[in-house]
C-alpha cells in the first residue's frame, strides 16, 4: 500500500433490504484518492454518491448489506474495523459534511456546544470539566471559525443553529470538520442547499481549507461546473458505477463516456445554440436493475452487448479511465 | 426568559378568572333550592329562610358572584361547607395535601415508568421488547384507572394481603407532626421510619393504577419521538465524527427527544386529580378528591365550587410549569417568542 | 366569484372541485395503507361489530327483556354457561345482554359528543387560525383557554350531580370541558397553513375568506382531526363509564357498563363474572378506538417503522 494513498475502494457493492427484496444501488465501484488530492464524484440525485462515502465513515443505515468490495483507509479495511479503529479514523482521520447545514446540527443545543464536542472528541479526552482543558477546546472552537471567515466566533459559538442564516450554518460545519487536523475530508453537496449568491464563497473556502491544512478532499456534487471549479480529477457516477474517471481538464475536453458527453452538452452555455433537452428517461429500477450496463436503456450509442454485459473498466489514458464497451471492456463483467 | 414566564402567569390569571365566573354559574344555575336541600325536608322554614340569606341567593348571580370574589380573594373564603358544616377553605387545607402526597407518587411513577418504557421500546424497536412494550401501553390507555385499582385490591389487598386495602395509615399508626401535610413527608423528615412505610404502602396501589394510562402515553410518546429522531441528520454526524453510541444517546438525543413526552406529561398530572375523584373513593383515602366526590354527590356547591377552583388553579399551575420546562428544554421556543 | 373560479380552473391552478378527484385517490392510497396493518383493521372491526350490535341490540340479543326491569331469582347469580355466556346478575338477568344494551349508551354518548364538539371546536379554531394575530384570534383562543382548564371528568361529574344525572346531562358536560381542543388543533393548523402559497394564490384571484376557510385550508388540517376523533370516542367511553361507576351516568334499570362494574366489584372474587365481563368490554370498547384512531394516523401520514 503506497504511503500516499488515503482512500482506496475496491470493487464494492451495497444493496439495501427493502420490503420486497433488494435495491442494488452500488455495483462495482472503485475509488482512489492521494494524499492532498481533490476530487469529485458527480452523478444525479439517486446514483449512489452518498451511499458510497458513508461506507468509509460506517455510517450506513441498518438496511444497508455490502455485497462485495473493500475500501481502505490508509491502512484499515474499514468494513472489517474493529471499533476502536472506526473511532480513529471518525474522530482523527476523516470528516464529513453533509448536503443540509439545518438538519446537520441539534437544534437545541448551541454551536459551541456542538463544535467543542467534537474538538474534545478529536483531541482525545471527551470533555472533561477541567477548566484549562475547557479554555483549550473553546480556543480552538474559535480557531477553527475563524479559519473559516465567520466574523465574531465568540457569538457565533453561544448561539443556537436556528440563528444563523444557511451559509453561516455551513460554514460552521465546515469549521467543525477541519477545526483538527484530518487527513480527509468529505463534502456531500455542501451548497447544493444555499444561495447561488454564497455557494461560490463556500466552494472557495472549502477548496482553500483543505488546501491549507493539506486535507484530501472528496466532493460530492451533481453540478459538473461546481465539480471543474474545485477538483483535480472527477469522477462521473450513474447508478452505482463509476462510469468515467479522469483529470478535469482533459474530461471536458474529450469526455468518453456517453453520459458525460450528454451531461456536458446539458449545461446550458452563454455561447452556442442555446438549452440543450436533456437526457431521456430516467434511473434504473434497483430492485431489477438491468443486466448489462446500467445506462443502456438511456444510451444513445447503445450495442447489443451493452444490453447483456456490465462493461469492465479501461484505462485509455494515462488517468482517463472509462467503463463503456465502445472502448473495451469486452473481458467478464463486473457483478 | 422573565418576560415569558410573566406573559403566561398573566395568562393563567385570566384563565382562572374565567374559570371561577364559569363554575359559579354552573353551581347557582340549578333547579331547586340550595338551602332546602341542605338542610333537608323536615327544618323549619325560618332556618331555611336564614340560611338563603346567608348564602345571599335573593340577591342578582353578578352581585353574589362579587361576593364570592371578595370572598375568596380577601379571605380565601369559599364559604361554609353543608357536609362539613367547616369553612370549606378549612377542609381544602386538611384535605389538599393527601390528595397532593397521592397525585405526586403516581406522577413520578408515570414520568419514570413511561420514559424508561420508552426509551426501551424505541432502543429494541422492532424486537419482541418493542411489542410487548406497546401492547402495554395500548393496556394501559384502554383500562380506566378505576377498573386497575379494583383488580390490585383485589389481587394484592386480599388474594395475596401485602398490601393495605384502604384509608391512609393503619390502625395504630398515628399522623406525623404536621409540616407539610404529607404523611410520607413529615414522617422521613421526623426519622418516623415506621409511619413513613407504613404511609407510602397505602398510597402505591392507587397511585399505580393512576399512573397507568398517563404512563402508557408517556411510553409510547417517547418511543416515537425517539425513533423519529434518531435518524435525523445530526445523529448521524456525530456518530460520523466519532463520539460514543452512549454519549450520543444520554444528551444529544435523550433531551430533544423528551420534549413532546413533557408536555403531555402536564396533562396526564393535571388529570390524575381528576380520577383520583373516584380512585380515593373506592380505597376511601380521605384526599381532596374524595372531599370533592362527596361534595358533588351531596349538592354542596360551596365545596364544589371550591374544590373544582383548587383543581383548576393546579391545572393553570401545572401547564405553566411545563410550559417554562419545555422552554428551558427547546432554545427554540424561547427564541421565536423573543423574534414573533 | 364563480367567474374567478372558472378562470382559475383554465388556468390550471388548484381549485377545490378539481380537488376531489384527486381526493378520492388519496383516500383509496390511505385505506391501502391502512388495510396493511393487521392491528388498524381489528380496532375497525371491532369498531363496527360494536356498532352494528348496539344498532341491532333488541333483536340479536338473546335476552332483550333483561335489559329492563327484570327479575327472576331461580336463575340468579349462575357462573357462566351455555345459556348464558356472561352469567347472570343477582336478580337473574342475563349479563351479556345487558352488556349489549349497554354498548347503546356508551356509543350514543361518545358518538354525541364527538359530533357536537368536531364541527364547534373546529369551525371556532380555523376562524382564529385564519385571522391569527389579531383581536378575533386573542379573544377567541383565550376563552378557548379558559375551558381547557376545566377538567373533563370533574367537570361531568359536577354536572350530572347539580342537574339530573342522565345521559344527555353527561354529554352536555363532556361537551363543555372538551370543544377547546379541537380549537386548538384547528387553530395550529390553519395559522400555520396561512402562509402557503394557495392561500395567497386563492386571495389573489377574489375568493372570499369562506371559501378559503372551508375549501381551501379545512381539508388540508383534516388528518389529524380524524385521528383526535377516533381516540377521542374512546376517552368519551372512559368518562362516561367513570360516571356511571359513580352512579352518575344512566339510572338503573338501564343498564351501563360503569354501574355494571360498580355493582359487581361488590360480589369479588366469588361472583367474578359480574365483574369482569363489564370491565373487559370497557377495556376491549376502548382499545378498538385506540387502534383505530392509530390505524387512521398511520395510514394518513406515513412514518417508517
Amino acid at each position: 500500500m503506497s504511503g500516499a494513498e488515503v482512500l482506496r475502494i475496491d470493487n464494492l457493492s451495497i444493496s439495501f433490504r427493502v420490503y420486497g427484496g433488494y435495491l442494488r444501488v452500488v455495483r462495482g465501484l472503485d475509488l482512489r484518492l492521494n494524499r492532498g488530492e481533490r476530487v469529485a464524484i458527480v452523478g444525479e440525485t439517486g446514483c449512489g454518491k452518498t451511499t458510497t462515502v458513508k461506507a468509509v465513515f460506517g455510517i450506513l443505515p441498518r438496511q444497508a448489506v455490502v455485497d462485495a468490495g473493500s475500501v481502505r483507509f490508509g491502512d484499515v479495511d474499514v468494513l472489517t474495523a474493529t471499533a476502536a479503529e472506526l473511532a480513529d479514523i471518525r474522530r482523527h482521520r476523516a470528516a464529513m459534511i453533509f448536503q443540509d447545514p439545518t438538519s446537520s446540527l441539534n437544534p437545541i443545543f448551541t454551536i459551541g456546544d456542538q463544535v467543542e464536542e467534537i474538538v474534545g472528541v478529536a483531541l482525545s479526552h471527551g470533555r472533561r470539566s477541567s477548566r484549562k482543558h475547557r479554555s483549550l477546546l473553546r480556543q480552538t472552537a474559535v480557531r477553527a471559525l475563524s479559519d473559516a471567515s465567520m466574523p465574531d466566533p465568540e457569538r457565533i459559538l453561544k448561539s443556537y443553529p436556528m440563528q444563523l442564516s444557511g451559509g453561516m450554518r455551513q460554514r460552521v460545519c465546515i469549521a467543525m470538520a477541519l477545526a483538527t487536523p484530518r487527513e480527509l475530508l468529505v463534502a456531500d453537496e455542501p451548497t447544493t442547499n444555499l444561495d447561488v449568491t454564497i455557494q461560490d464563497q463556500v466552494l472557495r473556502l472549502v477548496k482553500q481549507l483543505a488546501a491549507d491544512k493539506g486535507t484530501s478532499l472528496i466532493l460530492i456534487t451533481h453540478s459538473l461546473g461546481v465539480a471543474r471549479e474545485t477538483a483535480e480529477r472527477i469522477h462521473v457516477m450513474y447508478a452505482g458505477t463509476i462510469v468515467e474517471m479522469g483529470r478535469t481538464a482533459e474530461l471536458f475536453e474529450s469526455p468518453l463516456h456517453p453520459y458525460t458527453r450528454l451531461l456536458l452538452s446539458s449545461v446550458p452555455k452563454l455561447t452556442g445554440d442555446g438549452i440543450s433537452e436533456g437526457i431521456p428517461g430516467r434511473l434504473p429500477d434497483y430492485l431489477h436493475p438491468p443486466a448489462g450496463c446500467r445506462f443502456a436503456p438511456r444510451c444513445p450509442k447503445v450495442m447489443p452487448v451493452c444490453e447483456i454485459q456490465a462493461p469492465k473498466t479501461v484505462e485509455v489514458a494515462e488517468h482517463h479511465h472509462v467503463a463503456c464497451f465502445l472502448y473495451g471492456g469486452m473481458e467478464a463483467s463486473n457483478g | 426568559m422573565g418576560v415569558f414566564i410573566l406573559k403566561r402567569l398573566g395568562l393563567a390569571m385570566f384563565v382562572l378568572v374565567g374559570l371561577s365566573i364559569l363554575i359559579f354559574i354552573i353551581a347557582r344555575v340549578i333547579p331547586g333550592d340550595p338551602a332546602r336541600t341542605a338542610l333537608g325536608p323536615h327544618a323549619p322554614e325560618y332556618a331555611a329562610q336564614n340560611l338563603r340569606e346567608q348564602m345571599h341567593l335573593a340577591k342578582p348571580i353578578y352581585a353574589q358572584y362579587a361576593l364570592w370574589v371578595k370572598g375568596v380573594v380577601t379571605g380565601g373564603d369559599f364559604g361554609m361547607s353543608l357536609l362539613t358544616r367547616r369553612p370549606v377553605q378549612e377542609d381544602i387545607k386538611e384535605l389538599f395535601p393527601a390528595t397532593l402526597e397521592l397525585v405526586g407518587l403516581a406522577a413520578v411513577f408515570m414520568a419514570l415508568g413511561g420514559v424508561i418504557l420508552g426509551v426501551l421500546a424505541a432502543r429494541s424497536r422492532g424486537t419482541w421488547v418493542d411489542s410487548l412494550v406497546r401492547v402495554i401501553s395500548y393496556l394501559g390507555i384502554a383500562t380506566p384507572s378505576f377498573v386497575w385499582l379494583i383488580m390490585f385490591v383485589l389481587l394484592f389487598g386480599y388474594v395475596w394481603p401485602i398490601f393495605p386495602t384502604g384509608g391512609r395509615l393503619s390502625g395504630g399508626f398515628a399522623l406525623p407532626p404536621h409540616i407539610t401535610g404529607m404523611v410520607t413527608v413529615d414522617s422521613l423528615v421526623t426519622a418516623n421510619f415506621a409511619t413513613f412505610w407504613n404511609g407510602l404502602l397505602h398510597l402505591v396501589l392507587p397511585a399505580i393504577a393512576l399512573a397507568l394510562a398517563g404512563l402508557s402515553q408517556a411510553a409510547r410518546i417517547t418511543r416515537s419521538s425517539m425513533v423519529d429522531n434518531m435518524d435525523k441528520d445530526y445523529i448521524a454526524l456525530e456518530t460520523a465524527y466519532g463520539l460514543s453510541q452512549r454519549r450520543i444517546f444520554s444528551k444529544y438525543l435523550l433531551k430533544i427527544s423528551l420534549i413532546p413526552t413533557v408536555s403531555i406529561l402536564a396533562l396526564d398530572i393535571a388529570s390524575l386529580f381528576a380520577w383520583a375523584f373516584i380512585c380515593e373513593t373506592i380505597v376511601s383515602y380521605p384526599g381532596l378528591s374524595r372531599y370533592g366526590m362527596q361534595a358533588i354527590l351531596n349538592k354542596d356547591l360551596n365545596a364544589v365550587v371550591g374544590t373544582v377552583m383548587v383543581l383548576g388553579a393546579v391545572f393553570v399551575l401545572t401547564t405553566i410549569v411545563v410550559d417554562i420546562v419545555v422552554a428551558m428544554l427547546d432554545p427554540r421556543i424561547r427564541l421565536s417568542r423573543r423574534a414573533a | 366569484m364563480s367567474r374567478n373560479l372558472d378562470a382559475a380552473q383554465a388556468v390550471g391552478l388548484p381549485v377545490a372541485g378539481r380537488q376531489a378527484g384527486r381526493r378520492w385517490t388519496s383516500f383509496k392510497r390511505a385505506w391501502y395503507r391502512f388495510s396493511r396493518q393487521r392491528v388498524s383493521v381489528v380496532g375497525l372491526v371491532l369498531v363496527v361489530a360494536a356498532i352494528v350490535l348496539a344498532i341491532f341490540a333488541p333483536w340479536i340479543v338473546p335476552y332483550p327483556e333483561h335489559a329492563g326491569a327484570y327479575v327472576d331469582f331461580s336463575q340468579a347469580s349462575h357462573p357462566p354457561s351455555v345459556q348464558h355466556w356472561f352469567g347472570t346478575d343477582i336478580v337473574g338477568r342475563d349479563v351479556m345482554s345487558r352488556g349489549v344494551f349497554a354498548l347503546r349508551g356508551a356509543l350514543i354518548m361518545a358518538i354525541g359528543v364527538i359530533g357536537i364538539v368536531v364541527p364547534i371546536g373546529v369551525l371556532w379554531g380555523l376562524v382564529a387560525g385564519y385571522n391569527a394575530g389579531t383581536k378575533i384570534d386573542t379573544i377567541l383562543m383565550r376563552t378557548a383557554d379558559v375551558f381547557l382548564a376545566l377538567p373533563a371528568l370533574v367537570l361531568a361529574l359536577a354536572v350530572c350531580a347539580i342537574l339530573k344525572p342522565t345521559l344527555f346531562n353527561a354529554m352536555l358536560a363532556v361537551c363543555v370541558s372538551w370543544w377547546p381542543w379541537y380549537a386548538r388543533l384547528a387553530y395550529g393548523m390553519a395559522s400555520s397553513q396561512r402562509n402557503e402559497t394557495y392561500v395567497s394564490a386563492a386571495q389573489i384571484i377574489g375568493a372570499g375568506r369562506g371559501h378559503i376557510m372551508f375549501r381551501e385550508i379545512l381539508p388540508n388540517c383534516l388528518s389529524p382531526v380524524f385521528t383526535k376523533m377516533a381516540l377521542d370516542v374512546g376517552w368519551v367511553i372512559l368518562i362516561g363509564s367513570a360516571l356511571s361507576f359513580v352512579g352518575l351516568g344512566e339510572q338503573p334499570p338501564t343498564p351501563a357498563l360503569g354501574t355494571m362494574l360498580a355493582d359487581g366489584s361488590k360480589y369479588l372474587p366469588e361472583l367474578w363474572w359480574l365483574a369482569v365481563f363489564p370491565a373487559a368490554t370497557i377495556v376491549v370498547l376502548v382499545l378498538a378506538f385506540n387502534l383505530l384512531g392509530d390505524g387512521i394516523r398511520d395510514a394518513l401520514a406515513p412514518e417508517e417503522a
